[in-house]
């Protein structure tokens, strides 16, 4: 059981840390893509 | 690196009871954003015309028209390359395919520096556009036939992700290069070489750590609390068919189609998209502002690659093409009038709804594939239906250009020229909706028989032992 817990809480934080790896890098494209888009309502 | 042993080996990346399929999402987008870095390589174009006159271009620098095959030749690339190594991807696994990949998006930047450096442009064509654009087709198809196994009961959802993540590349690609090149950019240099290299190199990392960290579901293995039901959709089933079985179906040749005529609608207008709305709102609306409603559309287009991919889940995939191709047909029709009311919002509007379905005719096709063909060979047979992309950027750009070229030399005012284009893309929706309309599930004979499907499962997985 011990052993099942632990991996959990590996997975979790691997998920924590894989997520933020690609999702940093894209909220940052979105961005900029986004303050590009503004243009259109200026 | 064989199917059958060592690090790379299919056997070697089974996951262990326990595993969060949520981990390979994320595996498979830092493939896919790293490719999708493919449709920002225009910001290139510029400076390598540039690269010996670095301020201006001189005669003896790059003309756009030579540069412009870079791009057409990765494109091209990338569907030969989905096409044929199909069958080779599904042998050895996501591991080593999305690790090849790697290896030929990253070393065809390198390549290409090399190009910049000694000033040959044909080390260009090499480098991004044949074995890049071959990372590029290996890329794009393995992590998606991997997602679809492990979230049977989200297929849509699961491959609208990654495919989003191909559209987000260029938005993290475009402004990455143009950061990269003012930082190398110099009183002898454009900047491009030392951009190529960076970018080499954090992509084929990036992409590496995707292929370290894909797994591949245990055989047998369904998500907790799911049970695949006893009597499946209409058009969703429970065998699998062969890839050289599926091109003499009919149903191949109708997805072939679907996506083809689905892309060529929203290719033709992508590209033209800055130029459409500055002759159809002429003095209304500044460059500037096109260039904010295409960035708008970039972003439109990678949120319909995840949000109707999703939606098919629920509505079924066969429903999802008929929203695409009716509503299609409809905001086509509508967009010229929007020119004559004089209406940018509504121009707007109507665009932004078709590219978001231009983006969800590529992120719900595997999942479709899946439901017709099964998912024994889904990546191989994605592959090949993506030559239907490698075409329609072709037809699409082709028949805008040239339907607009003629209306102008016919005497049609430039803000009225795209009306005939609008309207014939309305009728490839036409064909696209009857195309969908004929899909039904493959027969019977096309199946493979349950001791082939254990056969091909050992040649794959040699003993099917989890090792990590």
């Amino acid at each position: 059981m011990a052993e099942i817990v632990q991996r959990q809480h590996g997975n979790g934080v691997q998920l924590v840390i894989f997520w933020l790896y690609v999702g940093i890098p894209l909220a940052w494209g979105v961005l900029s893509t986004f303050q590009k888009a503004l243009a259109l309502f200026r | 690196m064989t199917a059958s042993s060592g690090f790379f080996s299919k056997q070697r990346i089974v996951a262990r009871p326990g595993f969060s399929r949520w981990l390979v999402p994320p595996a498979a987008l830092a493939v896919h954003l790293c490719i999708g870095q493919a449709y920002a390589f225009s910001v290139f174009n510029g400076p390598l015309t540039k690269v010996i006159g670095i301020t201006q271009s001189t005669p003896d620098d790059w003309k756009l028209t030579t540069l412009g095959w870079i791009f057409s030749l990765a494109i091209v690339f990338l569907g030969l390359s989905a096409a044929f190594a199909g069958r080779w991807i599904e042998r050895v696994g996501p591991r080593v395919a999305m690790f090849t990949a790697a290896c030929c998006f990253g070393g065809g930047f390198l390549i290409s520096a090399l190009g910049v450096v000694v000033h040959q442009v044909w080390l260009l064509y090499l480098g991004y556009g044949v074995i890049g654009g071959c990372g590029l087709g290996i890329g794009y198809v393995s992590p998606v036939s991997t997602l679809i196994k492990w979230f049977p009961d989200r297929r849509g959802m699961s491959t609208g992700m990654a495919i989003m993540g191909f559209g987000g590349g260029a938005m993290i690609g475009a402004p990455l290069s143009v950061f990269l090149m003012n930082h190398f950019k110099s009183a002898t240099s454009v900047g491009v070489a030392g951009t190529f290299v960076v970018m080499g190199i954090v992509y084929f990392i990036s992409m590496c750590i995707g292929a370290l960290a894909v797994r591949l579901p245990a055989e047998g293995w369904k998500p907790e609390g799911w049970t695949a039901p006893a009597v499946p959709k209409k058009l969703v089933t429970n065998n699998h068919v062969h890839i050289d079985q599926a091109l003499k179906t009919p149903q191949f040749w109708l997805m072939w189609w679907v996506l083809c005529l689905n892309v060529t609608a929203g290719i033709g207008v992508l590209g033209q998209a800055s130029v459409m709305i500055q002759e159809s709102f002429s003095g209304r609306v500044t460059a500037a502002a096109a260039a904010g409603f295409v960035g708008l559309m970039s972003l439109f287009n990678m949120g319909g690659r995840f949000f109707w991919a999703s939606a098919s889940d629920f509505i079924g995939r066969k429903t999802t093409y008929y929203l695409f191709f009716i509503l299609g047909i409809v905001l086509y029709s509508l967009v010229p009038g929007t020119g004559h009311i004089g209406s940018v919002t509504l121009f707007v509007l109507c665009y932004l709804i078709i590219i978001s379905m231009y983006g969800g005719g590529f992120s719900t096709i595997p999942a479709y594939i899946a439901d017709v063909f099964g998912t024994r060979f889904v990546g191989g047979i994605h592959g090949r239906i993506l030559t239907a992309w490698s075409a329609a950027g072709i037809f699409g750009p082709v028949l805008v250009n040239y339907i607009r070229q003629y209306q102008i030399d016919h005497g049609v005012a430039k803000a009225d020229a795209y009306t005939v284009t609008m309207y014939i893309m309305a009728g490839l929706l036409v064909i696209g909706f009857l195309c969908n309309r004929f899909i039904r599930p493959v027969h019977e004979k096309h199946h493979m028989l349950p001791d082939e499907v254990t056969e091909t499962d050992a040649i794959a997985f040699g003993a099917a032992e989890p090792a990590r």
